[in-house]
């Protein structure tokens, strides 16, 4: 990884800066995926109690909308 | 610590970074002896300020849960570590490509202060090992809490053993009698540091709020599952229980 870096000072920088950038993206990214799951689970959730815990059409229910916002 | 004004610190967070990065690259002077490439200093200094700053904290939420038995504190004292780990990465790259550019070496071993977080972070790195190698959850979270006051106490510690070793290249930069850092370069420095902290405050308040949300949706399953409703579905509430501490008993 560390050859790809230009040889001069400006290179340094600009890789340091985006190490930073791109940690940065990715943490957020995993933390985003997180929160989906989270929704996802809520819905089906949601959708078990609404109708009265028969698993078989809330997990149709649950497949055919999309989950509202954590 | 909720997820209460996360939209707020998130903005304030943005607009202090990207101040501090503005500022970084187009007002403070550049240095006459290390010239552009010392400009990650700004990143790199906070970053490990932060992240040693965030390991001490870790250590206290362990000893606030061992006092106190709440497994809040011991989800505070995991994130804390968890997030200093990671700004440790960070750390540990932008220093590198800083010795890299100053010293023509990524990495010097006979220099105190790199070798010194470096043994800092890898004692951290083994949190995870050490934490999950234990089913019993009251057992995991009080061991987990032993070793983050162990650790925590081991890096101020650390640190000042740094200080008085004599540092061969590694420049030292704050309170030395050559007179530190100029004024513009330190408020600068001071504003990067100050980003860098709210985004650690953020990022922790943000996964806290991931493993407060997925305990409350398992405590709910488990509800419902008493009740003679839901149970069809493995899926759910499974977040954050395979490595984390989710919050389900608060």
């Amino acid at each position: 990884m560390f050859d790809a870096v230009p040889n001069d000072d400006t290179g340094y920088v600009f890789a340091a800066y985006m190490v930073f950038l791109v940690l940065l993206l990715v943490y957020l990214g995993i933390l985003g995926a997180k929160f989906q799951r989270i929704n996802r689970d809520i819905g089906r959730l949601t959708d078990e109690v609404e109708s009265g815990g028969d698993p078989g059409s809330a997990e149709a229910k649950s497949g055919a909308e999309e989950p509202t916002g954590v | 610590m909720s997820g209460r004004g996360i939209r707020q610190l998130s903005i304030a967070t943005a607009l202090v970074l990207f101040a501090g990065f503005a500022l970084v690259f187009f007002w403070v002077p550049m240095d006459a002896d290390q010239g552009f490439k010392q400009k990650i200093f700004y990143l790199h200094v906070p970053l490990a300020i932060v992240a040693l700053a965030g390991f001490i904290a870790g250590g206290v939420e362990g000893y606030r849960h061992l006092r106190s038995d709440d497994r809040r504190h011991d989800a505070n004292s995991y994130v804390f570590i968890h997030l200093s780990i990671i700004f440790g990465v960070a750390v540990l790259i932008t220093g590198a490509l800083w010795a890299k550019a100053s010293w023509g070496h990524y990495w010097v071993w006979n220099e105190p202060t790199l070798v010194s977080f470096l043994i800092v972070f890898l004692l951290y790195c083994t949190y995870y090992p050490f934490r999950y190698a234990i089913e019993d959850r009251d057992r995991q979270a009080r061991y987990a809490s032993v070793f983050a006051i162990t650790a925590g106490a081991f890096v101020p510690l650390n640190f000042m053993a740094v200080r008085m070793a004599d540092s061969l290249i590694h420049p030292r930069v704050f309170a030395t009698s050559d007179g530190g850092l100029p004024g513009s370069m330190m408020f600068t420095f001071l504003v990067c540091l100050a980003g860098i902290a709210l985004l650690w405050v953020t990022l922790v308040k943000l996964e806290l709020l991931g493993k407060q949300t997925s305990g409350q949706v398992s405590r709910l399953r488990r509800a419902l599952e008493a009740e003679g409703l839901g149970g069809g579905q493995e899926a759910t509430g499974t977040v954050g229980r395979r490595i984390a501490p989710n919050l389900e008993a608060q």
